[in-house]
């Protein structure tokens, strides 16, 4: 019985033929996650580090600054939810002007990445803010006290403190980003999501479907596995 | 060195917010240790955190060296910080980095050295005070000691003149912390600091400090030096901060109601402890009493003595003779009963 099955399965995936589709969906997925995730940290670790410091919760020691500090942040935090209140569905086509404007297309990977790195942004953002919000107060009393300026406040001591669960952020970002990327095969994007969409769903091929599914399951918990490492890696406690 | 004058502070939180400090005026000199003490509340840190302005008085000003720190911009409240050490209570050390990396962050922020030399120093500072082998280890790898060592390396790093320590023994456990205020009495000789130490604890204040300042609600109650305080306690607060620490100074109850018998508080130190006084008294007086009550030990190098005596006196002649007898030696002498 056990057998059978074993020997159908097994004639079945040599009879499966769409593996080079596959090969480059997920070459797609990697390239797309991978490059947006870069910029999303990019942006979104200095966007998260403003919106720390001008939040409530960090109190600037210069009293004349506070007003500033407050509009600033009411600025901010309404830009961000803004961004995240659009769904990635409706934002992907808002976008597309721009995509087009930044990097000449608003198809495939480079099509792409434009929108994944709008969306994901404000989200890795507002993760910076709460991790950061959770460093001890002592480490600012510590850098007040050694005469520290707030650039060197962030960068030496902040950030650093902060590194184990910064790096478990860029992780829950990065598997977001991939759950993302998966819906960029709706305008053309490319990648994984868009193989299943339309060799599985539209075509009813449940085989592709299924093996794309099962790439994208062994991506996120290879992501989350080097995450765990890297935040264990991190935290010296 | 350093003055403060007229110094208060409120807290406009809360409906009524909250008055912390209430017109203080103190005087530390260079090249002392200085302690502030209190009970929890009493606004000892406030007090402490004025002196390079992690807090900002309400009202009064703060003068270190004939420098208003109050008048000073922000980059030059920053200079000076850098040259002011800072002790905390809880060590406030990156877990994220190594100790000497932590060590080395004031000399980071204040950019005079570069990294070898940094590096230097950070070894100087570890040996000096005596954990130059842990400098490649994580704060978390080390014990309680060893970390408020790492805090004292930090606060020494950028060669400050003045340490300022908050209730820096205040979460170690007794044998650590009489190592760590030995630590505190060794650099503030070979480096000629002045050090101005909060604590809630009359033993620290005993064990390092030359003059004292009690602080109650905000207000100081009493100051001075540091055997006035012990030997001759004039506040409540003093007194009840003494006998918290074993250290009781309420007369025991003696032969109560003699006409002839009065119970005389003897205290003494200096120079004066160094002689054999009660028995000379004694016999300069020609009068014999009994001792109900006392001790004799240090306050830091200084020596004392305390005793609380019975004396058979036929008159008052006589005891005024005695208590003269008592002043020749310069020990003071006060009358209970």
């Amino acid at each position: 019985m056990i057998a059978s099955i074993l020997e159908k399965t097994w004639s079945d995936l040599r009879a499966f033929d769409y593996w080079p589709e596959i090969g480059e969906g997920t070459l797609d997925t990697l390239t797309m996650t991978g490059c947006a995730l870069l910029f999303t940290v990019m942006i979104g670790l200095p966007l998260g580090t403003l919106l720390f410091l001008t939040s409530p919760a960090h109190r600037s020691p210069r009293p004349s600054f506070r007003r500033v500090q407050s509009w600033a942040y009411r600025l901010l935090s309404f830009l961000v939810n803004l961004l995240r209140s659009v769904p990635f569905l409706i934002l992907l086509i808002l976008v597309i002007p721009a995509t087009r404007a930044v990097v000449g297309t608003s198809l495939g990977v480079r099509g792409a990445i434009p929108p994944l790195v709008i969306a994901s942004t404000p989200f890795f953002a507002r993760l910076v803010e709460s991790v950061l919000r959770e460093v001890e107060s002592g480490v600012f009393e510590t850098c007040s006290a050694i005469g520290a300026t707030t650039r060197q406040t962030v960068c030496w001591a902040l950030l650093p403190e902060a590194s184990a669960p910064l790096c478990a952020a860029i992780t829950v970002t990065a598997i977001a980003l991939i759950g993302y990327s998966a819906m960029a095969g709706v305008i053309g994007g490319g990648g994984l999501g868009d193989l299943a969409v339309r060799y599985g769903y539209q075509r009813f091929d449940t085989q592709v479907m299924l093996a794309t599914v099962a790439i994208l399951v062994l991506i996120v918990q290879i992501v989350q596995w080097v995450g765990d490492r890297l935040v264990a890696r991190l935290a010296h406690r | 060195m350093i003055q403060i004058q007229n110094a208060s502070k409120f807290y406009s939180t809360g409906a009524v917010g909250f008055q912390a400090l209430n017109d203080i005026t103190l005087r530390i000199e260079r090249g002392e240790i200085f302690g502030i003490i209190g009970r929890s509340g009493a606004g000892k840190s406030t007090l402490l955190r004025l002196i390079n302005h992690l807090e900002e008085p309400t009202s009064g000003r703060v003068t270190i060296e004939n420098c208003e720190v109050g008048a000073l911009d922000t980059k030059q409240l920053r200079a000076l910080r850098q040259r002011i050490g800072f002790v905390f209570q809880h060590f406030n050390l990156l877990n994220s980095i190594s100790v000497m990396e932590n060590v080395r962050l004031p000399l980071r922020v204040a950019g005079r050295l570069a990294p070898r030399a940094q590096r230097q120093r950070v070894r100087e500072v570890l040996a000096l005070v005596g954990i130059a082998d842990q400098g490649d280890k994580y704060p978390a790898a080390l014990s309680g000691g060893q970390r408020q060592r790492v805090g004292i390396a930090r606060a020494l790093a950028n060669h400050p003149q003045i340490l300022l320590c908050d209730e820096a023994t205040s979460a170690l456990d007794p044998e650590t912390t009489a190592s760590v205020l030995q630590l505190l009495l060794d650099i503030q000789r070979g480096l000629d600091l002045t050090i101005v130490l909060v604590t809630h604890s009359m033993g620290v204040i005993r064990t390092v400090a030359d003059r004292v300042t009690v602080l109650d609600r905000g207000c100081v109650v009493e100051s001075g030096r540091v055997a006035d305080a012990f030997l001759r306690p004039r506040h409540a607060v003093t007194r009840a901060l003494l006998a918290e620490s074993g250290f009781d100074a309420s007369v025991p109850s003696g032969a109560a109601g003699h006409p002839h018998r009065h119970v005389i508080e003897m205290s003494y130190d200096g120079v004066a402890a160094a002689q054999p006084l009660l028995t000379r008294i004694a016999r300069e007086s020609g009068m014999d009493f009994s001792i109900l009550a006392g001790s004799a030990g240090r306050l830091k190098e200084t020596a004392f003595g305390r005793f609380t005596i019975e004396l058979a006196a036929q008159d008052e002649t006589q005891l005024k003779h005695f208590l003269s007898v008592c002043d020749t030696h310069d020990v003071c002498a006060e009358l209970q009963r």
